[in-house]
């Protein structure tokens, strides 16, 4: 009899014990889908304000690009060999990612704060009432017959169960939606420039051009001043220009000779040259002629 | 000695079996099949009100004959006594020595049909309903147990009132439930005829099996009390009973006790239904039966023209 009893016990012990587990598994669900929640909601943060700020040509009372820590730089060489060119980083991105890690703590504060199983129950309906009932159970130590009996079916239920209803799965899909569209609007802004993309005077921000910021006063990326190479229209008059080969550009004789020298090299022309039509570019490229004079004088500085 | 213990899914199923048979006999009423076996499960007594001829006492001894309990029936009278129900003592002669002996009255049976119970007087109806109560009667100085399970049905006419006594409503309060029995509807009552006036059964009752036994029900009516119920349903149903007591429409509103027997008969339903724990569901179900001898309307409730069933069932969305 004193056996029966012992095993009855057990048992009854057995199935508390997998309850608790079970209410240990939901809860651990409950922060999975938490995080993940403020995982992607924080992402989609960082990537709008580091667009916005972008757009805005910077965070205000902050300059454009922040000094990354010594530590931090440190740490990167030591541990992945990663030496740095520029050891800066945009506010924007700074300003962003701090966003981000302000909404994911919320968020999981927000979402832990209604207790996970309550969550788990009101995802799953069906299973309710039951599981709420065993759990208040479980926590008054009520080991009957009846609280056992409840104990396997709720557990048989939960094997069937699932927490994927935890998880709003049409929230998840649109937020992923729109960190693509972002990010993808982001790389489009850092690639081209913003008068291409549609959203301004790049002259006017500064940023965007990659140097004409008043702050600035290193070397700065000449293809990003030029912009992208692109056909030039051509121009609507038609000059005729004669071009006359004399001389042969050796330096050494007189015109005349150089002339005589050239035609007979076989490399002059006949007949006259050809004019075409003149090419230009833009007016806003052009503006860039000073900019353009300094970088060639630097380089000529450099090769002396 | 006492029976092995039964497996909790053989006596719910035996439940099952018990309502299959009672249908042999009682056509419909389902509810009230239902309400009843609620109350024996969880140990209490049910007052029945309906009007003449709507089987009431087939139903009751029904529910007796497949539980094998026993059953007795009082009817009630103006002059009935006390010790007519309760028992009394008598003097009996054996080997020429005359001693007095308690004669059990009716009481002691398993199931007791109390019918018109308020056609008998105060004293005989508080006698009878402390005996319900206490499960036990007291006569010359010696208490005497009361069989288990023990249960009493009291009926009521709810018509023809003149010469009556009505139950005071703290004496209403020891029933744990109160059952309205309603007319069939057109088809059951034609089954009903059927059944009655058909010629293989000659008029008789039709033969039901023993599917329970009292050692079965005892078992039962233990593992009631341990059914598990959510403390959110448990303290929801604790407001409904409490809101009685503030609704305007309510002018007395319904004691712990039916907080209790709200609570117990939630039990017994689920348990009935072959589940392991109490629904919400089974909380709204047991409302009506459990609080509606229990309170008492508001004039403005009256005027309005609102049942109890009605204001129940107001409190019952409200919380």
């Amino acid at each position: 009899m004193s056996e029966v009893t012992a095993d009855a016990d057990a048992d009854d012990a057995s199935e508390e014990r997998r309850i608790r587990r079970a209410l240990k598994q939901i809860r651990r669900e409950g922060w999975k889908v938490a995080v993940i929640n403020a995982v992607i909601d924080a992402a989609l943060t960082t990537l709008v304000v580091n667009l916005v700020a972008t757009v805005l040509g910077g965070v205000p009372s902050l300059p454009a690009r922040l000094p990354i820590p010594r530590v931090i730089l440190r740490a990167l060489r030591e541990t992945a060999g990663v030496t740095l060119a520029e050891p800066t980083v945009s506010s924007a991105a700074v300003v962003g990612a701090a966003l981000g890690c302000l909404v994911f703590a919320v968020e999981v504060a927000l979402r832990i704060r209604r207790p996970l199983v309550e969550q788990f129950e009101a995802a799953n309906p069906a299973l309710g009432e039951s599981l709420r009932t065993a759990r208040d159970a479980v926590r008054q130590d009520r080991g009957s017959r009846m609280a056992r009996r409840l104990y396997e079916g709720v557990l048989a239920d939960l094997e069937r169960a699932s927490s994927v209803g935890l998880l709003d799965l049409r929230r998840v899909a649109v937020t992923v939606l729109l960190i693509t569209a972002v990010s993808v609007a982001t790389i489009h802004l850092a690639v081209v420039d913003i008068s291409l993309a549609g959203l301004g005077d790049g002259s006017e921000t500064g940023v965007q051009t990659g140097g004409t910021d008043a702050e600035y006063t290193g070397l700065q990326d000449g293809s990003s001043i030029l912009g992208e190479p692109e056909d030039v229209p051509e121009g609507s008059e038609d000059l005729d220009a004669t071009i006359d080969t004399s001389g042969s550009g050796s330096g050494d004789g007189t015109d005349a000779e150089s002339a005589t020298a050239y035609e007979d090299s076989g490399f002059g022309g006949s007949a006259a040259v050809e004019s075409q039509r003149a090419g230009f570019t833009e007016r806003e490229q052009l503006e860039d002629a000073a900019l353009i004079r300094e970088y060639n004088l630097r380089i000529r500085e450099n090769d002396e | 000695m006492s029976e092995p213990t039964v497996d909790i899914d053989t006596l719910q199923q035996r439940l099952a079996r018990v309502r299959e048979e009672v249908g042999k006999r009682i056509i419909g009423q389902r509810e009230v099949l239902e309400g009843l076996l609620v109350c024996i499960l969880a140990d209490g007594n049910a007052l029945l009100e309906s009007n003449p001829g709507l089987g009431k006492t087939t139903m009751v001894r029904t529910v007796a004959d497949v539980t094998d309990l026993d059953f007795s029936r009082v009817q009630n009278t103006p002059d009935l006594m006390p010790s007519d129900i309760t028992g009394t003592e008598i003097i009996r002669e054996s080997g020429g020595e005359r001693e007095f002996v308690f004669e059990r009255g009716p009481i002691f049976a398993n199931v007791v049909l109390a019918d018109e119970i308020n056609r008998a007087t105060p004293k005989t109806q508080a006698a009878l309903l402390e005996a319900m109560q206490e499960k036990q009667v007291t006569a010359a100085g010696e208490t005497y147990d009361l069989p288990r399970p023990f249960f009493v049905l009291a009926t009521q006419n709810p018509i023809d009132q003149e010469g009556t006594y009505p139950l005071p409503e703290a004496q209403t309060d020891r029933f744990l439930i109160k059952l309205v029995l309603d007319y069939p509807s057109y088809e059951e009552e034609r089954d009903i005829v059927n059944l009655y006036t058909g010629g293989g059964s000659g008029g008789a009752a039709p033969a039901v099996d023993k599917v329970l036994t009292r050692e079965e029900i005892k078992q039962i009516q233990a593992l009631v009390r341990e059914v598990p119920i959510a403390d959110d349903i448990r303290d929801r149903a604790i407001r409904l009973v409490r809101a009685t007591r503030e609704a305007e429409t309510v002018d007395f509103g319904a004691s712990p006790r039916a907080s209790m027997g709200l609570v117990l008969t939630a039990k017994a339903r689920a348990f009935l239904r072959g589940r392991n724990h109490v629904s919400w569901e089974d909380v709204e179900a047991m409302a009506a039966p459990v609080l509606r001898h229990r309170i008492l309307l508001d004039f403005r409730a009256e005027r309005e023209g609102l049942s109890t069933d009605d204001v129940i069932a107001d409190l019952v969305d409200e919380v």
